[in-house]
């Protein structure tokens, strides 16, 4: 029996099945009817109020002081930015790590004291990186162990010996700095003089920056950026790889 | 406000019966396809003003209630079926489709569909809605009400295969 069948059966079967009743008498509701303008307006009033609260929350972040117990606003506003730590009490309280677990931070042992302060290990970052000073930095000390150079295999586990295995560091997480974005030069065309090639106009993009530091010795250990989607300049759009890249390595 | 209650009152007079035949076939108890038409008309009051602005109300009703249908039914409220103090009349004969066999079938057919299926039953053949008004009171696509369709005809046809097939002579009301 095919489909159209069954449906000439089902049709009048249903029918039969439920009439439609004639004795019915449903009672009208007694409240009024939601008036849509009301409506409308409560929401307008409701979102004005969230907008308030959330600008002075921006503000008040932004005068607070230079070293932040919490991540900046900028680390936790975008998809691609770096992983947003969780920190308590200047100290990192969950493990999280970057650019592919290449470097992983984990909170540091209870009880570790580092020789160098937060505010010590900040004005090193800023010395060395110049950093902008109204931006606001995130300070929290940590376990680092980071395989980005690591070329050794442990034969018994077969497992990757981390390069570098270092407790308490200082992390300073700054958030939206704003940098140059290198472009591609210009190359003069041959035989025309340099004067009349215009200089390509200088691009600027905004990255998040996290610098760590040996909290013993206050070396720089090696720091690390992302850049922001957002104000991502094209010529680093089209790298392989545009995400966590490492800066530097330097210190013992 | 004095004509949005008098037109939404005109409606109710107009369309009750319907609302109450609706939720009566999607649950299978017309006690309770009475309550979910209030239920229906309550909330419908509730956005009365901008849905009688927007045109026709009677498929936002639709809607409402095949809604409720699928909540209250997934809350167990209430079984869906009523369990029947008379037993179906079924007929000796072989074929599935003879006229005392048809309204059991149906009924035991639609009391074992899934929600989904038994409310595009209800609306394409008992409500005669076309298939993009069916998703339309459903939100879902057209090809969604197409193969639920399908498969609920197929449960239909396997249901009357199974009747139809030879039983056991206890099993069968002579």
């Amino acid at each position: 029996m095919n489909d159209q069948e069954l449906v000439d059966r089902v049709r009048p079967a249903l029918g039969e099945l439920f009439p439609e009743p004639a004795d019915v008498a449903l009672s009208l509701p007694a409240r009024p009817p939601a008036n849509p303008r009301r409506r409308a307006s409560v929401l307008l009033v409701v979102a004005c109020m969230l907008a308030l609260a959330a600008g002075i929350a921006a503000l008040r972040w932004h005068s607070s002081a230079a070293i932040g117990d919490h991540p900046p606003a900028g680390v936790t506003g975008r998809s691609h930015a770096l992983p947003t730590p969780k920190i308590v009490d200047h100290r990192l309280a969950a493990p999280f790590s970057l650019s592919d677990g290449q470097l992983q931070l984990s909170p540091p042992p209870a009880g570790v004291r580092p020789v160098v302060s937060a505010a010590d290990a900040l004005a090193i970052v800023r010395g060395q990186h110049d950093l902008p000073k109204g931006r606001p930095s995130s300070v929290f000390l940590a376990s680092l162990t980071s395989y980005a150079r690591s070329t050794t295999i442990d034969p018994s586990t077969a497992a990757l010996v981390p390069d570098t295995t270092r407790e308490p560091v200082w992390a300073v997480l700054t958030a939206g700095v704003r940098v140059i974005a290198f472009g591609v030069g210009v190359i003069p065309r041959s035989g025309a003089p340099d004067a009349e090639e215009s200089p390509a106009p200088l691009r600027y993009g905004r990255e998040d920056q996290l610098v760590m530091l040996d909290a013993t010795t206050g070396a720089v250990i090696s720091g690390i950026w992302q850049t922001m989607p957002d104000r991502q300049p094209s010529t680093v759009a089209q790298t392989p790889d545009p995400g966590v890249k490492t800066q530097s390595h330097s210190g013992p | 406000m004095a004509k949005a209650s008098d037109a939404f009152e005109a409606f109710v007079q107009a369309r009750q019966g319907a609302l109450v035949r609706m939720g009566w076939a999607l649950t299978g108890d017309r006690q309770l396809g009475e309550d979910l038409a209030q239920a229906a008309l309550d909330r419908l009051w509730g956005r009365w003003t901008a849905v009688s602005a927007a045109g026709d109300p009677w498929p936002y009703a639709q809607r409402i209630i095949v809604s409720l249908a699928s909540t209250w039914r997934r809350r167990r409220w209430r079984t869906a079926e009523v369990p029947r103090g008379d037993l179906p009349d079924y007929s000796s004969g072989h074929d599935e489709f003879d006229a005392a066999d048809v309204r059991a079938l149906i009924a035991g057919w639609l009391a074992g569909l899934p929600a989904r299926q038994r409310a595009v039953v209800v609306l394409r053949y008992l409500f005669d809605l076309s298939i993009d008004d069916t998703a339309d009171r459903l939100r879902c696509s057209t090809g969604t009400v197409k193969s639920q369709t399908a498969k609920a005809l197929n449960r239909l046809r396997a249901t009357a295969e199974a009747t139809s097939s030879p039983a056991p002579t206890e099993g069968r009301l002579q």
